[in-house]
């Protein structure tokens, strides 16, 4: 959300800029325009009106003072477009139309530039924040009618407040003002849209990130317009068709390949049934043939019932795959349980059991049989004996640990020992099992909703631990379908 | 995400701060700006000075150092050269003869423009007896090497030269005081002073000179 937020703030101030900048410099360059316009007419207007009041008035030579400041008078009455001051300079003589025959606005530039040009001028001047213009007339007058003229020496200066110029001015600046502000105003609303128009497609895109990152494969995008963001929807629409094409070819892949087990252990267990029954009449008959042919025999039937044991173990991890395995759940005692394993299979003399009392749980018999069979005839067979099985509880799970006093396992085998087929010692790889028991264990415990992991206990040999939650598998049961039994395969290895 | 967010708000605030530079710079300076001092257009032109048989053109400096024609009203007519009107307060102006050939304020202005011998010699001389009351009053001044009004001796006027001769020695006068001297018997002579001014004093001649200070066509603009 907040990266919605940035997006659409920095396309609004953007935006917003934009026309700021536009507004604000069409403003200046209309007040920098007018204002120079304004100036110039007045200015212009005051020089001209002035030149043509002096002319009309200035007094002869020699300068009488009394009369001087009549004609003075005369000027300032005559002033264009504002009042004026009127002052006249020659040699030291200073006379005005005003109070004080000297003004403190008139600048020594303008007094040397009337003396030394031949030329009216003018300068505007800003005193106490009053901008005056004052106007510089240097008087010439003709030798002879209508011919030629000298510097007469006399320069007559106006002074004129530009008061009414800085009123029109400031209110340029007030127009100027009150014309960008309402168009920054009013352009907020297109730049909101924009925005808009911009981030919807933007939130569009992340929401259908989200939900494919979630499963959901088949999300698409509408696509509207021909504009970059359509691309970017039409992009990945595409991607997530691919993506999704790719996903499913790998599933089916993955179930032809799972079927494909399932039905080979299936095809095969038919005739395996019928050469187990022939091999069973055949071995007890071995004793009447000739060693040669009797050892023969005795082979076919040892590696028939090791196949139809592989084929067992192959149908089971198809039941597991294909998400069919059923836990058929029982309230038992746990020390029974184990010791009905152990008992079963002749194990008890061979296996030190510290099997407590009173550990009643929800499990599969069946498939704890399974678990702990595996794991003490692997550590029967591959570990060195003697061989510990031990009860215990802790925190809501039951812990079953299954320790060998052999060399233990080495270290690069212990990440894979509950992989398919994975032989930890290549010496062995004729060994009686089929590299499918750790596996089904683990899937077993998975089942269950609990942990397996293997080490090596500090003192030697080889420990398996086997957690199992005492309530059963009632909660991981919910969704025997969804993703936790591989998951908890993963969760396995990891911790191994 | 995070990260071209985090960086790219102070390049924005940046593009902000430089675009705002570019937009307000225009109105840096709002109200009215002094300016320099601007020509504007031709001076004012009028016909100051009186009639040119009632007066008589000589050429002080202004406090500013600047050469002036000032005008001196001769009311009355010219004795010996010298209006005995301009001069009330001048004891020392010779008052030799009566109104003699060239009397009343020398030619008329149609006869080209010279104007007679004598009524120079009166300009010089009143020029050398210096600025009167009022135009002192006004910081008229002559150049302080310029000898007294007594020295005027006479005029010798030529077509287009005029030799003014002083009984004074003229190599000493600076050339503030020659140009005054050059000027005031320059449009004595000549109504524009279109005249080359010889000065002659007691010990030679100086090189013929023109005044400094000549009519120019107006300016139209």
């Amino acid at each position: 959300m907040t990266a919605a937020f940035g997006l659409r703030t920095r396309l609004v101030i953007a935006f917003l800029l934009v026309a700021a900048v536009s507004a604000v410099t069409t403003a200046a360059l209309t007040y920098r325009e007018a204002r120079s316009a304004l100036l110039v007419r007045a200015q212009d207007t005051a020089v001209a009106s002035f030149r043509e009041e002096v002319e009309q008035f200035v007094p002869g030579l020699p300068l009488d003072p009394e009369s001087l400041r009549w004609d003075l008078y005369a000027i300032a009455a005559r002033a264009k477009p504002h009042p004026w001051i009127v002052f006249a300079e020659y040699g030291s003589l200073r006379a005005s139309s005003g109070d004080r025959p000297v003004s403190g606005v008139l600048t020594a530039e303008l007094r040397r530039t009337a003396l030394t040009s031949p030329h009216g001028s003018f300068e505007r001047v800003v005193k106490d924040g009053k901008a005056y213009l004052t106007i510089a007339m240097p008087v010439m007058t003709r030798v002879v009618a209508g011919g030629d003229a000298l510097p007469s020496g006399l320069v007559l200066f106006a002074v004129m407040p530009m008061t009414n110029e800085e009123g029109d001015i400031d209110a340029l600046v007030t127009a100027a003002r009150d014309g960008a502000l309402p168009g920054l105003a009013v352009a907020l609303v297109p730049a909101l849209l924009a925005a808009r128009s911009v981030l919807r497609p933007v939130r569009a895109l992340r929401r259908a990130a989200q939900s494919m990152g979630g499963g959901q494969l088949d999300t698409r995008i509408p696509v509207h317009g021909r504009d970059e963001m359509a691309d970017l929807a039409r992009t990945f629409n595409d991607s997530a068709a691919r993506l999704e094409r790719s996903v499913q070819e790998l599933r089916d892949a993955g179930v032809r390949a799972r079927r494909f087990a399932s039905d080979v252990s299936h095809e095969l267990r038919t005739p395996l049934a019928g050469m187990l029954a022939v091999t069973d009449v055949v071995d007890e008959d071995a004793g009447t043939l000739d060693p040669e042919t009797a050892r023969a025999v005795r082979l076919i039937s040892l590696e028939t019932g090791r196949l139809a044991v592989l084929v067992e173990d192959l149908m089971e991890i198809s039941r597991f795959d294909a998400r069919a395995a059923e836990l058929v759940a029982d309230e038992v005692d746990a020390a029974e349980a184990v010791r009905s394993t152990l008992s079963g299979r002749q194990w008890l003399g061979r296996v030190r059991a510290e099997l407590p009392g009173g550990l009643r749980i929800r499990l599969d018999p069946r498939r704890f049989d399974v678990v702990v069979a595996n794991l003490v005839g692997n550590a029967l067979r591959h570990g060195g004996e003697p061989v510990t099985v031990r009860l215990s509880a802790r925190e809501g799970v039951l812990i079953t640990e299954v320790r060998d006093s052999g060399p233990g396992i080495a270290a690069e085998a212990l990440p894979h020992l509950f992989d398919r087929f994975y032989k930890a010692d290549a010496a062995r790889s004729r060994s009686s099992g089929s590299g499918l028991g750790l596996a089904i264990t683990a899937e077993n415990v998975h089942l269950h909703g609990g942990t397996i992991r293997a080490e090596n206990a500090p003192g030697g040999g080889a420990l398996f631990t086997v957690e199992l939650p005492f309530e059963g598998p009632a909660s991981w049961c919910g969704a025997p379908d969804g993703p936790g039994s591989a998951r908890g395969g993963d969760r396995t290895e990891a911790t191994s | 995400m995070r990260k071209p967010v985090s960086r790219g708000l102070p390049r924005t605030a940046r593009c902000a701060a430089l675009l705002l530079v570019l937009g307000v710079g225009p109105l840096a300076g709002c109200g009215i700006q002094e300016t320099a001092v601007v020509e504007a257009g031709r001076p004012a032109v009028a016909d100051l000075l009186p009639p040119r048989e009632g007066r008589v053109l000589l050429f002080f400096f202004s406090p500013d150092g600047e050469l002036l024609p000032v005008p001196r009203n001769v009311d009355a007519a010219w004795r010996g050269g010298v209006p005995a009107s301009s001069m009330p307060d001048d004891p020392s102006a010779p008052a030799d003869g009566t109104p003699g050939g060239n009397g009343l304020g020398g030619p008329p202005p149609g006869d080209g423009g010279m104007s007679g011998p004598l009524s120079t010699l009166a300009a010089v001389t009143a020029l050398l007896a210096g600025p009167d009351t009022s135009e002192r009053r006004a910081g008229l001044r002559s150049a302080p090497s310029l000898p007294g009004a007594s020295v005027a001796d006479r005029i010798d006027e030529g077509d287009l030269t005029v030799e003014v001769v002083l009984r004074a020695r003229v190599a000493r006068l600076s050339a503030p005081a020659r140009d005054q001297l050059v000027c005031t018997a320059a449009y004595a002579a000549h109504t524009k002073g279109a005249v080359s001014v010889t000065l002659v004093g007691q010990e030679g001649r100086l090189p013929p000179a023109e005044c400094p200070v000549r009519p120019v066509p107006v300016p139209a603009r």
